[in-house]
């Protein structure tokens, strides 16, 4: 690190505290942060390396699917110019879905609602997940699968903003209830009240489409 | 299932989590047996996880895309001029803070 940005007062910091370092040899959180902030182009490298996919899947998760691209690339700008906020108190990766979330909110009221939920049957069964086919029967099945996959899909895509976050937080990305709280500014007890509504919620909009027995 | 309370709606969930087997909780089994509605519940949940995880795929990071988003911090990208007031003094503050929380 002293030789990327020798002269710095960083780097004095740097070398003279080598456990804050992480034992991996990457950098902590915040001094990745800081590097990054500071023009190390490795560290914001290891940075989009860590959470790109990350934030990536969350935008696709919440409904964009054909804008993702475009879409991570502003959020990524996001944290690239608000680096110098980050003051280590949450992990990084928190902080990152804060800010990815937050960026997801402002975009859904600006675009045209139904353009988010945009999984259409139609674009159901021209995506890959529709597996090699091998007698009429086969085909039946996998378009069957392709269309429940799509109908669960979509009713996530259609609870409301704070159940689908929930559920998208807890059953895909798989966080703590600590770490929802932080993600969302929420208490613990409010997340875990907040999952447990957008299960039932989602549940039931299922059952009512015949997708659970 | 509109006669669950949220109470036991919870209860379920946070067993759910848990990947509690019905043997591991007397009070959950209790509630189970005597509620149809929060043992169809609980089935229903249980089928949920693999319901989400079927249908929601875990896309890889196109590598254009990881291309594009390592450029962001190119010295010389239009991003990283807009990042340069802060550089010097404020960062190493925060380091130094951090530091002496450590100790």
């Amino acid at each position: 690190v002293s030789k990327r940005i020798d002269g710095d007062k960083l780097s004095c910091l740097v070398t003279q505290q080598p456990d804050a370092r992480d034992a991996a040899g990457g950098g902590t959180d915040l001094f990745l942060a800081v590097e990054a902030a500071m023009g190390v182009s490795e560290a914001w490298e290891q940075i989009v390396h860590r959470h790109g996919a990350v934030v990536y899947t969350l935008i696709k998760r919440w409904g964009y699917r054909h804008d993702a691209d475009d879409l991570c690339q502003d959020v990524f700008l996001l944290i690239w110019r608000r680096l110098a906020q980050y003051r280590g108190e949450a992990s990084l990766k928190t902080w990152i879905y804060q800010i990815t979330m937050n960026y997801l909110r402002n975009h859904a009221t600006r675009v045209v609602p139904k353009r988010r939920a945009e999984c259409s049957l139609e674009d159901e069964e021209r995506k890959s997940d529709v597996l090699p086919l091998q007698t009429e029967g086969d085909a039946a099945d996998v378009l069957l699968e392709a269309e429940r996959r799509a109908l669960v899909r979509r009713a996530v895509y259609e609870l409301p903003e704070l159940h689908r976050e929930a559920i998208i937080l807890r059953d895909l990305e798989g966080i703590s209830y600590t770490e929802i709280a932080e993600t969302l500014m929420i208490s613990v007890g409010t997340a875990k009240s907040r999952v447990s509504r957008a299960r039932q919620a989602l549940v039931a909009a299922l059952a009512q489409r015949g997708i659970l027995e | 299932m509109s006669e669950l309370v949220d109470r036991d709606a919870e209860r379920i969930s946070r067993a759910v989590d848990a990947d509690l087997a019905l043997e591991e909780s007397a009070d959950l089994a209790r509630l189970l047996s005597a509620d149809a509605d929060a043992h169809l519940y609980w089935r229903r949940l249980q089928a949920l996880a693999g319901l989400l995880r079927q249908a929601f795929e875990e896309p890889e990071l196109p590598e254009a895309l990881a291309n594009r988003l390592v450029a962001i911090g190119s010295p010389g990208s239009g991003a990283s001029e807009n990042t340069k007031v802060f550089c010097d003094e404020s960062s190493a503050r925060r380091l130094g803070k951090s530091d002496e929380r450590k100790h």
